[in-house]
């Protein structure tokens, strides 16, 4: 892996990780979210692992659409406001422990690898070397969109009791002007009588 | 000049404490399933940098597989939990994690 590539793909994956958690606009976040995918793509490519590099962008980008296209279907609903940061101090002392731990180790090992320099395309490790993985795999992703679509499906009784709610909530918000409008129309009438009565 | 599994290592701790960062942070479903993915990726990093690096293994280098199998589970897991946000979402009408703290069946 060359320098140079490993660190300009660092670079685009830690600013676009960064981005993904401190952008807080639905559609922010997912610009970054893509920028995530594709920049740990290019650090895939740098490493050599193009057929996982594909994968990898293929997969994330195709989760984010549907999850997107959820979105657009009203999944988040239109009031989805993005909510303010909050627990930042709790979030920075678990990153500056997480960081002191994993890179602490990991610069504590210093030269201590154990390098094997063995290199095998993954095509050929998948085919010959982890079938059963590579069918693990698939049952997984398999299992997760059967899942989705059965937790994220929306029953007719369900929809027809959503409209009951929307119907009343419009009824109630109706009321309360038309309670309002009353209430204002009194209070010019007496103005209007005491004004009069002078 | 050629990068060793070390500062592979430092960049997949980094990106693991981004996602520890927002899964602490963000109060939004949204956000914290963003920060999940965030966080499944930085073994992706790891596993196929020590690949790359041909560090951390006695036999034929499986990093790969386990970075592949780590993709397949950020998109799992994205994908389910985003059904919950929505189905979350339709019966609380938020999206403040802060809601969801006592689920409960709704009374018909």
């Amino acid at each position: 892996m060359s320098a140079i590539g490993f660190y300009v793909a660092a670079v685009l994956v830690v600013v676009s990780c960064a981005a993904a958690v401190l952008l807080r606009g639905p559609r922010q976040s997912a610009v970054a979210v893509a920028a995530v995918a594709v920049s740990i793509g290019v650090f895939l490519v740098v490493a050599g692992e193009y057929l996982l590099a594909l994968l990898e962008v293929v997969l994330l980008l195709a989760t984010l659409g549907v999850v997107l296209e959820m979105a657009r279907r009203g999944g988040f609903g239109r009031r989805g406001r993005p909510v303010s940061l909050g627990r930042w101090p709790y979030g920075l002392g678990l990153a500056v422990l997480a960081v002191v731990v994993l890179d602490g180790a990991a610069l504590a090992g210093g030269g201590g690898w154990h390098l094997s320099g063995i290199k095998t395309a993954l095509s050929s490790v998948l085919h010959h070397e982890a079938p059963v993985t590579t069918g693990l795999l698939v049952v997984v992703g398999v299992a997760a969109v059967l899942v989705a679509l059965v937790i994220g499906r929306t029953s007719p009784d369900e929809a027809e009791q959503h409209e009951r709610r929307r119907a009343r909530q419009e009824r109630e918000e109706r009321m309360r002007r038309r309670r309002q409008d009353r209430a204002a129309a009194r209070r010019l009438r007496d103005t209007a009588r005491t004004g009069g009565g002078q | 000049m050629t990068v060793g599994p070390g500062p592979v290592a430092i960049l997949s701790g980094i990106v693991f404490a981004i996602g520890a960062f927002g899964l602490v942070t963000r109060r939004d479903a949204f956000g914290v399933l963003v920060s999940v993915a965030v966080l499944l990726l930085a073994p992706v990093i790891a596993f196929a940098g020590f690949t790359a690096a041909g560090g951390g293994s006695l036999g034929p280098p499986q990093g790969e597989v386990v970075a592949l199998a780590a993709v397949v589970v950020c998109a799992a897991e994205t994908l389910v939990g985003a059904s919950l946000v929505a189905l979350l979402r339709r019966r609380r009408e938020s999206l403040d994690t802060d809601d969801y703290v006592d689920v409960e069946a709704e009374p018909h």
